[in-house]
């Protein structure tokens, strides 16, 4: 997970180089629907964002990518687990000792007016890796540490602001919802709402 | 123009905002999507069987995987102990027991998901 997030990194900051573009950073409140809004409480994440065009250009349609983090606590120290083995239920309960998700996204954001002040309207596909590390004990059964990598593809339609303060800084607030399309982490896990707030430098050629 | 986008800016952030705190107050729980299953009788046949009848009394749309009965003198008898367990794909379910009630027996039922399992309150007979 590491190689990846680091060549991610290394490839966002080789592109800002390339051409009008903004590099910055955004913050994120996680708010879990799906699967997990019984398990993770709503969590903070931050993204750093590499988005192509620039102030000058006006070019209404930009392209992003971003890598970012977050981790989520449980809303509970345990919950209910099972196995049926030998026609019984055996009952047992699960501890959750980390979940953390690093998402790896591209989208698009359109900007149908010009100004220091516009609004978007965007989608982005994320790819999210997942590690999950918990505590399971079922009665007779197991009663172990285990890790488990995940992934997760997802879609967020997202809609927002940007405003250019000076010549060099775009601040950015929106919301979005991301929605699970594929993955192996269960049902929906990473479906969620995010209201997020950025701010970009403008480096110019 | 300009008054145009100001009230963009401000609309915006009612939307933003409102959300939030809209998503923020929707409080789910674990509970919430575990099936809630209820004792409906223990009914005695002759000396020596009984007949005991559970039921689910909401599921929150998750699909239940296995039902079924625990039994035994203890008031809260474990899920483990005298266990049925039962796929009856239906919101209630029963199961024929051969035993002689000749002293106090606790009876529970039980039903599970994919989130985890749930346990009714015992009734004794």
């Amino acid at each position: 997970m590491v190689k990846i997030l680091s060549a991610t990194v290394f490839f966002l900051i080789i592109g800002y180089g390339n051409a009008l573009a903004q590099f910055g950073v955004q913050v994120s409140y996680i708010a879990p629907d799906g699967s997990n809004i019984y398990v993770f409480k709503p969590s903070i994440g931050v993204e750093i964002k590499y988005t192509t065009g620039g102030l000058d250009t006006n070019s209404r349609a930009r392209f992003g990518f971003s890598v970012g983090y977050y981790k989520m606590n449980p809303t509970q120290d345990t919950f209910p687990n099972y196995k049926v083995a030998n026609n019984k239920l055996w009952p047992g309960y699960d501890v959750v000792k980390d979940y953390s998700v690093v998402p790896i996204g591209a989208g698009i954001e359109y900007h149908p007016f010009e100004g220091k002040l516009t609004p978007y309207v965007g989608m982005d596909v994320d790819f999210f890796i997942i590690n999950f590390s918990y505590h399971s004990y079922v009665e007779t059964q197991y009663n172990d540490d285990r890790t488990v990598s995940d992934w997760a593809l997802g879609a967020m339609p997202k809609i927002g602001i940007t405003y250019q303060s000076g010549q060099n800084w775009v601040i950015s607030a929106g919301i979005g919802y991301s929605l699970q399309i594929a993955g192996s982490s269960g049902v929906n896990s990473q479906s969620y709402l995010k209201p997020f707030i950025g701010i970009s430098y403008y480096f110019k050629k | 123009m300009r008054k145009n986008k100001y009230y963009l800016l401000i609309g915006s952030f009612v939307i933003f905002f409102g959300t939030v705190l809209n998503w923020g107050c929707k409080k789910e729980t674990l509970n919430d999507a575990l099936p809630v299953v209820k004792m409906v009788s223990v009914q005695q046949l002759g000396t020596d069987s009984v007949i005991i009848k559970g039921t689910i009394i909401t599921n929150d749309g998750n699909d239940v995987l296995y039902e079924g009965f625990c039994y035994g003198t203890d008031p809260v008898p474990p899920i483990t102990e005298n266990q049925v367990l039962l796929q009856s794909d239906s919101t209630n379910f029963s199961a024929h027991l051969y035993m002689k009630l000749d002293s106090i027996r606790y009876f529970r039922c039980f039903a599970a998901n994919s989130f985890g399992y749930a346990v009714s309150v015992p009734v004794s007979k």
